[in-house]
């Protein structure tokens, strides 16, 4: 690890007791001074075992059925909030600690990391979102077959993350990747602090500002991209390049915008030459070592090009801007990453851009359009689910701003404000390319993340008082935390998955006929974590409710000759209901309608789904389809 | 403050032993969780670290986080290559614990190296 130069108001760490002793201070007071400081690390780790334990019996007793339009917030136990302001205001407090800092800091970050990304683990019943039961079928056909099914689905394009995690359930003995998903976000987010802590740390030159940072990221992470994904993996591959490259394979050079233009100027090396005052960059006095690293961004970057669509694009930007910047050390990887990115398109991915063009580069340069789709488009349905991404919308533009003041405030030396600024303007590049799916945004704001947090923490330490800087500290985390509770958790009425739900779905799977239909109201539902080829899955998106209904579900149940099957869930009649401004009752509304026709017959019910086998009888059936 | 050399013993040993017991509970079918958890284990704490340890002499802490992220990229590459060349067999995975074992014994001998060296000019 480099070591960076600490600030002046950067209190000292003292590792061992505190027992430095400055030349002329008198041994009683520097034995004083050391008791006092392990007195004080020693009440920042007592509070925040109390945040822990206080959050985890608010968890306990905090009821799953209380959660309503607004999410989670509306079950958690106000304990909890007690907790989480005892965290922070420890986790503030304890920056001035000098008796193992590091130990103190990282176990608040870890408590908090398992509190508020825990949170849904510990509430619900059964392990969350429905996109994460679908990862579970994908890994689980590749574990049993070991093939891939390239056209049933564009992320069998990218499948090195699943072909992973069937490698190891395979070699595990489970018979499901199921298991992972509970824990799985808690396990990404504390791996993504750690690793963020070290790119601040090499970004800010500052283990103090690299704390804060890391202490803004779990609360500023709303976007809920940790789930059991090839993005979530995706991501922590991408901090760990993003590390390699900036803290190892570090430099001080010129930038490339500087070289250009003052040519002229005193040049002793061909642009290598480093600050005289900066310390040499880790890996310089240890050249064999130089070999490893390539290895290790070859190795990561494999990894992305081959896991996830839009990470090794964010790699590429965030490599170039490094090599321009003169903040690394190997400016071969601006050629070598790229390549990689584009070799992965051309041939691992040619199944899903062939005759699919116009989805990978159609939305390339329309900015207006991915930028609609990203942010207006998503702002409609039920009032609570637009006051959701009011909020989300508001938590951003609070974080984006907090960076761009920070960018404004901020005097660097070295042109370290410049790199910490582009790496976050250049995350904003991936709208120009696409709206993936109307997600863009969120992709944008997350990678943007990490030099945001690094400039909001350079922001903090502009206050003139080191208290002032943990006051501010304590209340961006505070007002962080209801923002990140509704933006995070706001959609988990229907992002939940009951267990009555998965029960009928298994139900249904075992007493359908192999090949049949089995059709759902809209997307929102926790299936195909089994048999994905054995059955044909088919969602409906009902946005309207009328005398239309009955016919439309007929039509999808009704060409199959082996049978069909209609699948009512709460998710799905919640999620009509918040996202397209459905009665409240729609669902009960379809099942009566379903209830009282003859074609129809109820086979599976408990209090989350309700499962209606068709039964074709021609005349009615004719007279429906009408 | 736990010295370097321990520390290298320490881990490395813990990761030999995790590995063993990844290679091991497949082959024994021990049973689950501690199957589970061994192989997961096995992954988590694989060569990554230790690895990168031998070849940057790096902090363990960074050597820990950053070699997270190696087993896992080597993990996802292996799984693809597999199946890109019709080789299913997912115990190849266990190439990965067993190359913690070697580099485990790599960095005890370099550890016991760098003891011998400083017990001859009395700096151990």
């Amino acid at each position: 690890m480099p070591h960076p130069r600490l600030d002046h108001s950067e209190p000292e760490v003292v590792p061992d007791g505190g027992q430095s002793q400055p030349p002329g201070v008198p041994v009683s007071r520097v034995q004083a001074g050391g008791t006092r400081e392990k007195r004080r690390s020693l009440l920042g780790f007592a509070l925040c075992l109390a945040g822990l334990a206080i959050g985890f019996y608010a968890l306990k007793h905090s009821p799953a059925a209380s959660i309503g339009r607004y999410g989670l917030i509306q079950a958690l136990s106000p304990l909890y909030y007690i907790a989480l302001l005892l965290l922070i205001i420890s986790f503030a407090w304890s920056l001035r600690a000098k008796w193992h800092r590091s130990a103190l800091l990282g176990t608040h970050l870890a408590f908090l990391v398992f509190l508020v990304h825990g949170a849904p683990a510990m509430i619900e019943a059964a392990p969350r979102f429905a996109t994460a039961y679908l990862h579970v079928g994908f890994v689980g056909y590749i574990a049993n077959t070991g093939t891939l099914l390239q056209n049933y689905d564009a992320r069998f394009s990218w499948p090195s993350f699943f072909e992973g995690v069937a490698m190891l359930d395979k070699v595990a003995g489970v018979g499901s990747a199921d298991v992972f998903l509970r824990w799985w976000p808690v396990a990404m987010n504390l791996i993504y602090v750690a690793l963020i802590f070290g790119i601040a740390n090499g970004l800010l030159r500052s283990e103090l500002k690299a704390w804060v940072a890391a202490g803004l990221f779990p609360l500023a992470n709303w976007v809920g991209q940790d789930y059991f994904s090839p993005q979530a993996t995706g991501y922590l591959l991408y901090l760990a390049f993003l590390y390699v490259l900036i803290v190892p394979l570090g430099a001080r050079d010129r930038p490339a915008w500087q070289s250009l233009f003052r040519r002229r100027r005193v040049d002793p090396g061909p642009g290598r030459q480093a600050q005289p005052d900066e310390p040499p960059p880790q890996g310089q006095e240890r050249p064999r070592a130089v070999g490893f690293y390539l290895g290790v961004l070859v190795l990561l970057m494999a990894a992305m090009a081959t896991g996830h669509q839009l990470t090794p694009i964010m790699a590429v930007i965030s490599t170039i801007v490094l090599v321009a910047a003169g903040r690394t050390r190997v400016r071969g990887v601006a050629v070598v990453v790229p390549l990689m990115a584009i070799g992965w398109i051309c041939y691992g991915a040619v199944t899903f851009w062939s005759g699919h063009i116009g989805m990978l580069i159609g939305g390339f340069g329309n900015l207006g359009g991915n930028v609609g789709s990203a942010v207006v488009q998503r702002v409609t349905g039920n009032p609570a689910h637009q006051h959701i991404v009011d909020i989300r919308l508001l938590t951003a533009a609070f974080v984006w701003g907090l960076a761009l003041l920070g960018a404004l405030t901020w005097r660097s030396r070295n042109g370290d404000r410049t790199v910490v600024l582009l790496l976050f303007l250049g995350s904003f590049c991936m709208i120009a390319g696409g709206n993936y799916g109307g997600e863009g945004m969120l992709r944008i704001y997350l990678f943007s993340l990490p030099p945001a947090v690094c400039l909001i923490a350079a922001l903090i330490f502009k206050l003139p008082r080191f208290w002032q800087g943990q006051v501010a500290l304590g209340c961006a985390l505070a007002l962080l935390t209801p923002l990140f509770l509704l933006a995070r958790w706001g959609n988990e009425l229907y992002e939940m998955a009951r267990p009555g739900e998965l029960a009928a779905v298994t139900k249904l799977q075992e007493t359908a006929a192999p090949d049949s239909s089995l059709v759902s109201l809209n997307g929102f539902i926790a299936w195909k974590y089994t048999n994905i080829l054995e059955f044909q899955y088919l969602s409906m998106d009902v946005q309207t409710l009328g005398p239309q209904t009955l016919p439309q579900v007929t039509a999808m149940v009704d060409n199959n000759p082996r049978g069909g099957y209609v699948i009512i869930t709460a998710d799905q009649t919640e999620y009509g209901w918040l996202a397209y401004g459905l009665p409240r009752d729609w669902g009960t509304t379809v099942e009566r309608m379903l209830a009282h026709s003859p074609n129809y017959k109820l086979i599976i019910k408990n209090p989350d789904a309700e499962v209606f086998q068709y039964i074709p009888h021609p005349a009615v059936t004719a007279v429906e389809k009408k | 403050m736990i010295s370097d050399k321990r520390a290298d013993v320490t881990i490395a040993t813990v990761a030999a032993a995790l590995a063993v017991l990844a290679i091991a509970a497949p082959a024994m079918s021990i049973g689950q969780p501690v199957q589970f958890l061994a192989t997961l284990g096995g992954i988590l704490l694989g060569p990554g670290a230790l690895a990168y340890r031998i070849a940057t002499g790096s902090r363990w802490i960074e050597c820990l986080i950053v070699g997270v992220a190696i087993d896992i990229a080597t993990l996802m590459v292996l799984a693809l290559t597999a199946v890109a060349v019709h080789f299913w067999h997912p115990k190849v995975e266990l190439i990965i614990p067993a190359a913690t074992c070697v580099l485990a014994i790599v960095l005890y001998r370099r550890t016991a190296r760098t003891g011998q060296e400083g017990d001859r000019y009395g700096n151990c």
